[in-house]
């Protein structure tokens, strides 16, 4: 069964003077029912967009979201409101996504409340739960926002995401705000709950160790369009666009940084989504690019498994060269 | 190696209480000495206008001395004024009308002020356009001469004036309601509020309004002090109700006898003088008090 | 050796926090050699960015102080210096990185503008000389076109090309300290790198000491010679920094070390759990009590730890540790 299925998900914002950001250009994946889906990139690449589309925050341009067998793009409504029970957001900030003038425990009921699910007692029986869930005691219901840690609104949030029983969470970035220390213990709490729940993940994150540790497939996008897919082994084991190539190189681990591991480099900032390049978009600031890349832009090819590339030069020697360095050079763990 | 027997130090702090936002507000008001005496004399003024009427009770509209008779040289303590009524009667009596318009007036800017800039705030293109334009209109229409027409159009009435004050008042609020709208609509509890289902108007009434609510109220309750400022400068114009006693038309019955009793129109300057230096001062303690709150939040 | 370019000593700085006074940086002293890396380390709150600022004589005060304690500069003690002595200092010698770029930059002027008019408060050099500088460090920190690109408003920039710009400002009076308070946190891994490469280029070039705040172990794996760890506002561990990512002794850095997620070439299906420090850091409030400030979230605290504060003890090659586990081990 397939939890969320996108197909070929737009998302263009109007710049002024009639120019269009193309801030989501063209994504498709499938997250299958019990899994994390993990989408990395950096600023601007549209993965952020791209996920709160997905839960409808922000309007697609075109393409479908299907969760279960509904097009959410097209809901309205009661019936998107129907929907909404089934996909649920954790956000980036736990200091900005809770109320500050709400008591913790009414923000956590709220979803319950607004989908009128259950009695009153029985919503109130299950803030108890979800706290004791998510590592709170059910006597700090009382309290307002900012009497809590960093670590302990995100846990809240994570309460207020379970409340209605969904089937997907977009998690968007939720431990990057957060000390190192706290990050370990809400990494843990949400693949605690996956295991336990069968959740599925849409998980967002610019940080790859992140991204490894708690998903299973992983989608690396670029400038409003997913470069390269695969599950978490073939990723990591056999990096096929040069962009993934460098973005793995460029994480500090204390093992490489002490070894001295000579690092791919990349020059320059990305091109403006507002006019991306015609071919392929990284072409600019990659080091293996050919004319043929600046004006043919490569389509995500299947390379066996659930393995895709865009990259015209994929399996040149060159950049075959590239990746076992960058493969062999790093510690295996 | 085993011990884990609690000792007296380093033991797990108690549950912390709920501290309510309102709460802390008022803790740090409380600190503040000069908003704290402001609101002891706001509070008094309104005691006075409430009850003193019924244990002082000489007819404020009624002849009952020598016309201006200077303070002090009769029975009426404050002396009388050109009709010789008793000026500390009227000044009992008419602080319940004055302060009645003031908080009527101000209800109504902050009502239009809130929901203009709130529609304009939260809904953005379009919406916002529009209601920006009517606000400028409002903004750029002379104040004083806009409310004199309204009140010589429609008579000068109670409500009527408090309309006219409300209706020339309420573009600052609704600029200030706007823009805190749009900031607190791009954060991410509203987003949270979106996602588990909320419609358009509990996301304005009930999520962003109470967010923005700490900088509206300190513009509302100066807004009570302004209007209560305008009434007078209507007033001094001749522009009162005539069935009413307010200070505003104890300043403006006795202006043109300044030079022979100045005490007629000090007395009512006094004590506009003083309600809107009170209501100043809770609202700068105000101020005071949410800030930190804000910054905390930031 | 020869004496330290920078030493801090006994350096404690206090906040008033209500009507009492806390300190929240306690006896912390270490030294900074010239051309050294010394990365410190911790969670927020810990006292690491207070720290530095201290360094510069820019603790909020009120409510702030240091209250005691030396901060020696080539011998200078920077505590009781006069605002005009810190002035020359600032800049001049020490100068900082904050993380933040886009609050860091004053958004009315170019950016040109803005290295120009430091350099010409410093140098006290003319407007043609100090445009020509602001050019020559944009071109420094590796900006394309930097002609075209001082002309261009802060706004203008992205996030990496900002904080090139703050690092440009901080280098043109060619400082013997930068301070960087988590200076790559707002930005993206590749940028990050980008900053880092250029950090080393520059302190090959200018022969810079580096004082850089981060709670990345990998950065400071990669950046650093020397790291020091703080804890509630104390210096928990120091030491070269292969032996403290290989072997660190407080249990504190070892939750640290191995809470993160490390990237892996061959990862598990299935990774195991994460390492978790439980609990969280002590509120500034707590900070007074007695006994080693870990202690609850410590998985070996020992009576001894909840009653007394262990000192800083040296265990060899430079490196030093406050645990009584060390004493344990020792004795």
């Amino acid at each position: 069964m397939t939890a969320l299925s996108v197909r070929d998900l737009k998302v263009h914002f109007p710049a002024g003077k009639g120019k269009v950001v193309h801030a989501v250009d063209g994504v498709s994946f499938d997250i299958p029912e019990g899994t994390a889906f993990g989408l990395v990139g950096e600023s601007g690449s549209g993965k952020t967009t791209a996920a709160l589309a997905c839960a409808r925050l922000v309007e697609a341009t075109a393409g479908e979201v299907r969760l279960g067998e509904t097009d959410i793009t097209t809901l309205a409504g009661d019936a998107m409101r129907r929907a909404r029970r089934d996909i649920q957001v954790v956000f980036q900030d736990p200091y900005a996504s809770l109320n500050p003038r709400e008591r913790v425990g009414a923000i956590v009921r709220r979803p319950l409340d607004l989908m009128k699910v259950g009695t009153p007692a029985e919503r109130e029986a299950r803030v108890d739960e979800l706290f004791a869930t998510v590592g709170l005691r059910p006597d700090q219901k009382a309290l307002f926002p900012h009497q809590f840690s960093g670590g302990q609104r995100q846990r809240i949030g994570i309460a207020r995401a379970l409340a209605t029983h969904p089937k997907l969470i977009v998690c968007d970035e939720p431990v990057s705000a957060l000390d190192v220390a706290i990050q370990a213990q809400i990494l843990n709490l949400l693949a605690r709950l996956k295991a336990e729940m069968g959740l599925s993940y849409l998980f967002i994150s610019h940080d790859l160790a992140v991204v490894q540790h708690l998903c299973d497939r992983i989608a690396v996008m670029y400038l409003g369009q997913i470069v390269e897919t695969g599950s978490r082994r073939e990723i990591f084991t056999s990096p096929m666009h040069p962009y993934t190539m460098a973005l793995i190189s460029a994480v500090p681990s204390p093992e490489t940084g002490l070894a001295g591991v000579e690092r791919i480099r990349l020059q320059g900032d990305p091109p403006s989504p507002i006019a991306p390049p015609p071919g392929c978009r990284f072409a600019g600031r990659c080091t293996f690019a050919t004319d043929h890349c600046s004006k043919v832009a490569p389509v995500l090819t299947a390379t066996g498994g659930n393995h895709a590339v865009a990259c015209h030069r994929a399996q040149d020697a060159e950049v075959a060269a590239a990746r076992n360095a960058l493969v062999q050079g790093a510690p295996s763990g | 190696m085993t011990l884990v027997e609690p000792s007296r130090a380093r033991t797990a702090p108690p549950p912390p209480k709920a501290v309510s936002p309102g709460r802390q507000v008022w803790q740090m008001f409380r600190r503040n000495h000069s908003a704290m005496a402001g609101l002891f004399i706001l509070l008094a003024i309104i005691l006075i206008s409430l009850v003193g009427p019924s244990l002082y009770t000489v007819n404020p509209r009624e002849m009952v001395w020598m016309p201006l008779t200077p303070p002090g040289q009769s029975e009426y303590v404050l002396g009388t004024d050109y009709l010789g009524r008793d000026l500390l009667a009227g000044l009992i009596n008419g602080g319940r009308v004055t302060i009645t318009i003031g908080v009527f007036a101000a209800v109504l800017t902050v009502l239009i002020g809130v929901t203009v800039g709130a529609m304009a705030g939260f809904f953005g293109g379009r919406v916002d356009n529009l209601l920006m334009r009517v606000t400028e209109f409002f903004q750029v229409l002379p104040n004083l001469l806009f409310a004199m027409v309204v009140v010589m159009l429609f008579g000068p009435t109670l409500v009527n004036i408090s309309v006219a004050i409300g209706i020339v008042s309420w573009t600052s609020t609704a600029r200030l309601t706007r823009a805190e709208f749009l900031r607190i609509r791009e954060m991410d509890y509203v987003k949270a509020e979106r996602s588990i289902g909320a419609g358009n108007a509990r996301l304005i009434w009930k999520v962003i309004l109470p967010n923005a609510a700490p900088p509206l109220i300190v513009v509302a309750a100066l807004s009570i002090g302004s209007a209560i400022l305008f009434e007078a400068g209507l007033s001094f114009l001749g522009l009162s109700d005539p069935n009413a006693m307010s200070w505003g038309r104890m300043i403006g019955d006795n202006r043109p006898y300044i030079l022979d009793s100045s005490w007629g129109v000090t007395f009512p300057g006094l004590a506009i003088f003083l309600t809107v230096l009170a209501i100043s001062l809770v609202g700068d303690g105000l101020n005071d008090a949410i800030n930190p709150k804000l910054r905390q939040r930031q | 050796m020869s004496a330290p370019l920078l030493s801090v000593r006994d350096l404690e700085i206090s906040f008033r926090l209500g009507t009492e006074e806390t300190a929240v940086v306690r006896d912390l002293s270490f030294d900074l050699g010239e051309g050294e890396t010394l990365g410190i380390v911790g969670e927020s709150g810990c006292g690491k960015s207070i720290t530095a600022l201290s360094l510069l004589g820019l603790v909020p005060n009120p409510p702030g102080r240091v209250s005691a304690g030396q901060i020696l500069f080539q011998g200078q003690d920077l505590v009781g210096a006069s605002e005009e002595q810190l002035n020359r200092i600032r800049g001049n010698e020490i100068s900082m990185v904050f993380q933040e770029p886009m609050t860091s930059l004053n958004p009315v002027y170019t950016v040109g503008e803005q290295i120009a008019e430091t350099a010409r408060v410093h140098f006290g050099s003319s407007r043609a000389e100090a445009w020509d500088r602001a050019i020559e460090m944009l071109k420094l920190v590796g900006i394309p076109s930097p002609e075209q690109r001082a002309h261009n408003f802060p706004h203008q920039l992205s996030g990496g090309m900002r904080q090139r710009v703050m690092i440009a400002i901080a280098l043109v009076c060619e400082p013997k300290i930068l301070i960087a308070d988590e200076p790559t946190t707002a930005l993206d891994v590749t940028v990050q790198a980008q900053i880092f490469d250029l950090f080393r280029e520059l302190q090959d070039k200018i022969g810079a000491a580096i004082i850089l705040i981060t709670h990345d172990i990998g950065v400071v794996a990669q950046m650093t010679n020397r790291v020091m760890v703080m804890y509630a506002g104390r210096k928990i561990e120091e030491g070269p920094v292969a032996g403290f990512i290989r072997d660190p002794r407080h249990p504190y850095t070892r939750g640290l070390i191995s809470c993160i997620p490390r990237l892996s070439m061959s990862p598990s299906d299935m990774p195991d759990p994460l390492f978790e420090i439980p609990g969280v850091v002590p509120a500034p409030r707590e900070l007074g009590a007695p006994g080693c400030a870990f202690a609850p979230r410590c998985p070996h605290a020992m009576q001894r730890c909840r009653v007394q504060d262990p000192a800083l003890s040296r265990i060899g090659e430079g490196r030093a540790v406050a645990c009584w586990l060390e004493e344990e081990v020792a004795a």
